[in-house]
């Protein structure tokens, strides 16, 4: 009796386990990742999946082909976005496709199908986040370095963006919770695993941050001061990449209140 | 003077302005280069004042020669001056860009020496970022009014877009405030804009190479509080700038009071919620096929305060009440109150494969806050059966009311929490619930 289907944390790994469910024709109960908070359960039988890049390969085609490349963009998104039980939803919308094709995407009140796209939404917008909220800072040597701190595993996505931007520098994005980076040098990207990474800005950083934060103060308008606003576009779970420092200074809100006192 | 002092002063004059946005042209990277486009644009923060910071928004120079009563750099204020060197801003451009700080560079100016003076000094900006520096990313300049059309064309070649600001909504306006503004020297340059922005897409049917001439479009900003303009006006001065010039947007800019000028009207704060009602209607010219007769006439010229244009414009025109949402075609969707572009896309993209409840709708991400009176799914009303005007307005008033405390008085957010459990709304509704 297949109950548990367990692979190794990568999307390819969960492309395996999908074309073997194709190929076995058997029902998960429920797929996760092999990892530290996994724990096997009792009841139900566990079944380990290698990956294997060739029945993964042939997943992802089928899906393109027999859905939509939309469809394998979707999953991937959702994948990415660590929720819980994305797997299972990846399943069973992938599964629904087989038989609707590229129309799965059109069934919005399906739980699987809205499932999905929440997931892949919540991925997709914090990828475009942190296309606005990342800061290198240059280090000595010249490397430019980016901290990143997100919910979702948004770093090959983001590093897409910066691959087509930053072409004549080097770069490191660095996904401080997973202990990932994206680098690029010598025009090529990489990604790797950096513990303990330790960056030393180089001498002309602070001058170019101190222009920033200068500039950022400025450029508000102390009669328009609305930190809820600025909250709500700009959750403050990102304040601590940044370079700039949101909130409001004193001298703002000295100014503004003496305008509103004016008022009433 | 060193560049940090510079660019607190020219920061700071620049922060008036409006625009901000970078989308609009999409530039694909090119390998070993630094820069380029998406077409979404992105914004990199938010100010303090809850603005986005897309681009390092910045004047070139603030020494004037004009003196326009509403305007914090007028010649006859006394204030810190200053002015960049064409390097200074590329440089200084460049080294923002590099750390993914901004998006882009958007220069303006007070207008120093000359028109032609100024304009030269950032087409020298524009094209030292483009030609020395190699710079792909998005660039807004402004034209100057009364800047000879030569010197806009060359500009117009480096910029993604290009902007002249009417500032004032009639001539009459225009003469009062701004004595030395004459209206040709705004709107030609405008005129010129769009010219070459049409027969440079004819060009590129033809040659694709052909480089690109302002590929983003212009815009343009009203200021609005500061001359007694109605809404009726603004609107329809709106829409003839988007049908005669094909502008990309109009902004507009709640008047701050920088002097105490008597030409000026004393104002208790900058009149935020008129400028959020002024966009609303914008948005309905641009996005949703209203016509500015549509949204206001002589009878009412003046936006309602509390309710967005498009529940006015609904609560007229009952008439056309209420939509069934599996039948009513994209166009009809659109004008319901509440239903936006993609909630209307979304709709029409699902009702495909089967016909659509209150439950889907919620599922698919519609808010039903202000559509649940003004539609029916299956024939069916969200409460069973339909909700009179008064009661509608009432309610949806009642919901957008926090908006406006919140703008007239920003410190008494309490309010907010209030109001939207006030039991009028919830018991109108739970009383007469046939789908809850």
């Amino acid at each position: 009796m297949p109950g548990l289907f367990v692979y190794d944390g990568s999307f390819q790994g969960l492309l395996t386990v999908l074309q073997v469910l194709r190929e076995t024709g058997e029902e998960p109960d429920d797929i996760r990742a092999d990892g530290a908070a996994f724990q096997e359960s009792l009841l139900a039988d566990t079944v380990h999946v290698e990956t294997d890049a060739e029945r993964a390969e042939k997943l992802s085609y089928d899906v393109c082909s027999r859905i939509s490349p939309r469809a394998l963009r979707q999953s991937f998104y959702a994948f990415l976005s660590e929720t819980r039980e994305a797997e299972y939803h990846i399943y069973r919308y992938l599964w629904l496709g087989w038989e609707l094709g590229a129309d799965v995407d059109a069934r919005l009140g399906d739980d699987h199908v809205h499932a999905v796209h929440r997931m892949s939404r919540c991925t997709g917008r914090e990828a475009h986040r942190m296309y606005g909220f990342l800061r290198f800072r240059q280090l000595e040597g010249g490397l430019y370095y980016a901290p990143m701190e997100s919910e979702c595993d948004v770093l090959c996505i983001v590093a897409q963006h910066f691959l087509s931007r930053m072409g004549d520098q080097d770069w490191m994005i660095h996904d401080l919770a997973r202990e990932q980076a994206a680098v690029y040098r010598w025009g090529k990207l990489a990604f790797a695993a950096v513990p303990g990474f330790d960056p030393r800005l180089s001498g002309e950083e602070d001058l170019c941050q101190g222009l920033w934060k200068k500039y950022f103060k400025t450029i508000a308008v102390a009669e328009r001061r609305n930190p809820r606003l600025q909250a709500s576009c700009m959750p403050k779970k990102y304040w601590k990449i940044l370079v700039e420092e949101p909130g409001v200074s004193p001298e703002l809100v000295v100014r503004s209140t003496a305008t509103w006192r004016l008022s009433t | 003077m060193d560049v940090e002092e510079k660019l607190k002063i020219l920061g700071g004059a620049a922060r008036y302005d409006v625009s901000c946005s970078s989308s609009g042209v999409r530039r694909p990277g090119r390998k070993g280069r630094l820069g380029d486009c998406t077409s979404f644009g992105v914004c990199h923060s938010w100010s303090d004042d809850g603005r986005c910071i897309s681009l390092l928004k910045i004047l070139f120079s603030n020494h004037c020669i004009y003196d326009c009563a509403y305007c914090a750099n007028r010649a006859s204020v006394a204030r810190p001056r200053a002015s960049f060197t064409p390097d200074e801003l590329a440089e200084l451009t460049m080294n923002f860009y590099r750390r993914n700080y901004i998006e882009g560079l958007f220069l303006s100016s007070a207008v120093w020496v000359s028109p032609d003076h100024t304009m030269e000094r950032l087409l020298l900006t524009a094209q030292k970022l483009r030609q020395e520096k190699g710079f792909h990313g998005y660039i807004h300049l402004k034209a100057i009014p009364g800047a000879s059309p030569e010197l806009i064309r060359r500009a117009g070649i480096y910029a993604d877009r290009m902007s002249v600001n009417i500032e004032l909504p009639t001539e009459k306006s225009l003469r009062l405030l701004a004595p030395d503004k004459k209206k040709e020297d705004i709107l030609g340059p405008m005129g010129d804009v769009a010219d070459h922005i049409r027969s440079n897409k004819e060009e590129r049917k033809h040659f694709r190479k052909a480089p690109a001439f302002v590929p983003a479009g212009q815009s343009t900003q009203l200021i609005v509080g500061a001359t007694p303009e109605n809404d009726l006006r603004i609107v329809k001065l709106a829409e003839g700038l988007y049908n005669r010039y094909n502008l990309k947007r109009v902004y507009y800019s709640a008047f701050v009071p920088v002097s105490d000028d008597p030409r000026l009207p004393g104002l208790e704060g900058p009149p935020l919620l008129r400028e959020h009602r002024l966009y609303q209607a914008d948005w309905l010219l641009r996005h949703y096929h209203f016509t500015s007769d549509e949204i206001l006439d002589e009878k009412q010229p003046q936006l309602d305060e509390e309710l967005d244009p498009k529940s006015g414009w609904a609560l007229r025109n009952p008439q056309f009440f209420p939509v069934e949402v599996n039948g009513a075609d994209y166009e009809t969707l659109l004008r319901v109150p509440g239903l936006g572009v993609k909630s209307a896309k979304r709709i029409v993209y699902a009702r495909r494969v089967h016909s659509l409840d209150f439950d889907d709708l919620r599922k698919i991400g519609v808010v039903l806050k202000r559509a649940r009176y003004f539609i029916t799914c299956r024939g069916k009303y969200f409460s069973g059966s339909r909700v009179s005007g008064e009661d509608i307005r009432r309610n949806i008033s009642t919901l957008l009311q926090p908006v406006g405390e919140k703008a007239r008085r920003p410190d008494q957010l309490a309010l907010f929490t209030a109001a939207s459990v006030l039991p009028g709304v919830e018991d109108a509704l739970s009383s007469a619930s046939g789908e809850l």
